[in-house]
């Protein structure tokens, strides 16, 4: 193409939002034999249709959840993506209205012990948009991106006796992108994940210099390196000694996992 | 504000908690009905990502970072208009690290005359380098870290490639973002 193409009028695209959502729980953990039900409700101000469905993820030792193809599966994946059955798959909503999804895990009689997941998706679809808003201005190039935006939630299925272990260790500052960073590491062993928070604390303080809550270690690692940015006023009061504590969440129990007593200086 | 839903075991009980009204078709919870409190996750688009409008004569790249600031430097493209990157919130567990995956590869706007068959590059724009206001302290990848009261927002923007011989007209594509729980 040798002439210019013109600009078009900007192309101000409005926000309507089609697919928020809100989902709950955030978390799901199956022990095999009873079904559950995750809530899924339309929160935008348009009736929505939700796609529903399972994905895999694998945890980095930064925590971050990676996508892996279904083609990639190992046989702990393909066995969690076998197990699990849930319904509806499609959902369409309108504004304010919530509707639960059933979920079940049937595991095979002969299925090793050991920790099962997949991440459940739920992702709004598009609509198809009417002829009139596809209709281009004679010239110039426009660009209309539209977001398909949703959440994955871990569905977790505990088959057999399982066990984990965690330390924490090495908590040490250093110096950031942005400032002072709080290094952590914790290393977890055995066949199960563990949750919760790490709330470090000062000798004579009542609330914690630093929290850092849902902090999962899933069995694909053994190793979890945290870092916690710090404010310089964290910063400050975060030298001598400090106490590290990894305890459940406080809706499920709250109870000790790992703990620590550290030197920071 | 809170994250949590009650739900009465006679149905879906949804409080106004959450900027919604009560469902329309909740049954009357009778008395003894048990109630458990739910963690929620929320997720909201405030904002779409756009380029603004371009005057193309030629090749070159624009890049959107995800503050909102525009590079188009290329001789042979002029941008103007309103430039927008998108935006999201998040709302859960408090001070808790998320993850963001956005596209890791190309992603292809078509023009409405685009064939798979016959189509060169005048139908086709890229859009690549998808880019987060939020990242990981260590990885650099994209992460939020929610605040004490559950909140959390993350800003995307990218780079669009340009070969100078597109045709006029509205080029579209859509872009995955999820959030992703632990």
């Amino acid at each position: 193409m040798t002439a210019a193409v013109l600009a078009a009028a900007a192309f101000a695209a409005p926000v309507n939002a089609q697919g928020d959502l809100l989902v709950a729980p955030t978390r799901v953990i199956l022990d095999g034999s009873r079904g559950t039900e995750v809530i899924l409700s339309n929160i935008g101000s348009e009736e929505a249709t939700y796609r529903i469905g399972l994905e895999l993820r694998r945890m980095e030792e930064n925590g971050r959840l990676v996508p892996v193809e279904k083609a990639e599966a190992n046989a702990t994946e393909e066995a969690a993506l076998g197990m699990i059955r849930y319904a509806p798959r499609r959902i369409t909503l309108p504004p304010g209205q919530p509707q639960a999804v059933r979920l079940a895990a049937r595991p095979g009689a002969d299925l090793p012990d050991g920790e099962y997941r997949v991440h459940m998706s739920f992702k709004a679809i598009p609509k198809p948009r009417s002829v009139t808003e596809q209709q281009t201005q004679a010239q110039g190039v426009s660009i209309q991106l539209i977001p398909i935006y949703g959440v994955t939630i871990p569905i977790i299925v505990r088959h057999g006796r399982l066990e984990a272990q965690v330390a924490i260790n090495q908590p040490k500052i250093v110096a950031g992108e942005n400032g002072p960073e709080l290094a952590v590491t914790m290393s977890r062993a055995g066949d199960s994940s563990v949750y919760g928070e790490l709330r470090i604390t000062k000798p004579g303080l009542d609330d914690p210099i630093a929290l850092l809550r849902g902090v999962a270690i899933y069995p694909e690692i053994g190793t979890r390196e945290l870092r916690i940015q710090l404010t310089e006023q964290q910063a400050a009061s975060i030298t001598g000694q400090l106490r590290f504590e990894y305890r459940e969440m406080p809706e499920a129990g709250g109870g000790l996992i790992a703990a620590v007593d550290a030197f920071v200086g | 504000m809170t994250k949590t839903l009650r739900f009465g075991a006679a149905g879906i009980t949804m409080f106004a908690a959450l900027g919604m009204g009560t469902a329309a078709h909740a049954d009357t919870a009778t008395a003894d009905a048990s109630a458990e409190v739910l963690d929620a996750l929320v997720l909201t688009n405030t904002a779409a990502l756009d380029f603004g409008a371009m005057v193309v004569s030629g090749a070159g790249t624009v890049v959107l970072d995800p503050a909102n600031s525009l590079t188009c430097t290329d001789p042979d493209i002029v941008c103007s208009g309103t430039t927008s990157a998108a935006a999201f919130t998040v709302e859960g567990t408090a001070n808790k690290a998320v993850t963001i995956n956005l596209p890791t590869g190309t992603v292809n706007l078509r023009h409405p005359n685009y064939n798979a068959a016959t189509s060169a590059g005048e139908h086709t724009i890229e859009l690549d380098t998808f880019t987060s206001s939020d990242n990981n302290a260590t990885s650099g990848d994209p992460e939020v870290t929610l605040d004490g009261t559950g909140d959390g927002s993350f800003t995307v923007g990218g780079t669009i490639t340009i070969d100078g011989s597109e045709e006029a007209g509205l080029f579209e594509a859509t872009f995955d973002v999820s959030v992703e729980y632990s």
